[in-house]
């Protein structure tokens, strides 16, 4: 019986490692989205990998492990964040120490991709992340970066899908005003807009 | 001309990211479409929130470092059993309760049958006369061997044996 039992243990262990072998770049990358840092990212990776794996016998086949462990990692945050109350807000009108709108102003060609790693872009735009609030940020990682619907999201952050819509276009807004030196410029723009 | 021009981006404003989510249809999908036309300002609007998105989707997928995956192993390993941790959250609150009951039944004094005096026969078979004695559907009576001063048998019509 105890042997029955430690090899129960042990599938359930190691159907659990498969899964999370299987999603956790991507699980990795929204809380690095989240957090902005990979030490917190890792954090809190593990702390929502360890919550799932309490809860793992109520996993059911045909749920998406992603989408499972999702929930709980954005829920972890969330709460973490608002125990916390810390966040740095920047100005709309001084953009930090550092940060320079003006440095997309030569380079006019390459595709997105180049821009982002030559420019630093994909810091800019995790600047901008960092300044929303952390259920603002929750749902434009959500939706922008792991490509939710606004359904999903709602079952995700348990909150209608009004209050899904309005915060992600208010984030949206955000940070479009923060970095619109940078989207205006025309190697971002080739064939872009809808 | 400029502020009428100025409210109808206003309210259009609101409805650009659903248009950029395709989640408009039908009259007011099209109403945007038209607006976008003929206005520079929410055209460029659009292309900064479709050029933010893309920006997004775009972003280097980040590692954990080496560490992660060891350190999280390690910490699996010292968690408790999925299952029976599950099970233990669900039925230890359950069996608490059922003992908390079984526990408070045993203590709790039982209700002592009320001892009534005992009822003479005389009493009894007076009281049942005047009752038979009422009876709606025969208007008779029976009595007891021993105190017959009316007909053994009473007639009760359909409600009789």
């Amino acid at each position: 019986m105890a042997l029955l039992s430690r090899r129960k243990e042990q599938d359930d262990r190691e159907a659990f490692e498969l899964l999370v072998a299987k999603h956790h770049l991507q699980l990795y990358r929204a809380a690095y989205r989240l957090t902005g840092s990979g030490e917190d990212a890792e954090d809190l990776l593990q702390e929502a990998l360890l919550e799932a794996f309490a809860d793992f016998a109520k996993f059911r086949p045909g749920t998406r492990f992603d989408r499972w462990v999702l929930r709980m990692m954005t829920h972890t945050y969330i709460d973490s964040r608002r125990k916390r109350r810390v966040q740095a807000i920047w100005s709309l009108d001084s953009p930090p120490e550092g940060m320079d709108t003006e440095y997309l102003a030569a380079d006019g060609s390459g595709d997105p991709q180049q821009l982002i790693e030559k420019h630093g872009l994909a810091e800019r735009v995790q600047m901008a992340l960092d300044t929303l609030s952390s259920e603002h940020r929750a749902v434009v990682v959500l939706s922008d970066i792991e490509g939710m619907s606004y359904e999903e999201m709602a079952k995700v952050l348990g909150v209608p899908m009004g209050t899904v819509r309005s915060r992600l276009h208010r984030a949206r807004e955000r940070m479009r005003q923060m970095l619109s030196p940078t989207l205006a410029h025309p190697g971002l723009r080739s064939g872009r807009a809808r | 001309m400029r502020v009428d021009q100025d409210k109808v981006c206003e309210r259009l404003r609101t409805e650009l990211q659903d248009y950029l989510d395709g989640r408009l249809h039908g009259a007011r999908e099209r109403r945007v479409q038209e607006h976008l036309e003929g206005c520079p300002l929410c055209r460029r609007e659009l292309e900064d929130l479709s050029c933010l998105v893309a920006a997004m989707q775009e972003l280097p997928t980040p590692r954990p470092s080496a560490d992660f995956w060891p350190r999280l192993q390690a910490r699996l390993a010292a968690a408790p059993r999925p299952s029976s941790a599950w099970k233990l959250r669900v039925w230890l609150p359950a069996a608490v309760v059922a003992a908390a009951l079984v526990l408070l039944a045993l203590l709790l004094p039982r209700p002592q049958q009320p001892v009534l005096p005992p009822v003479p026969l005389e009493s009894y078979v007076s009281e049942h006369f005047f009752v038979a004695g009422n009876h709606a559907m025969s208007g008779r009576v029976f009595l007891p061997p021993g105190l017959q001063q009316a007909p053994r048998r009473v007639d009760l019509g359909d409600d009789g044996p």
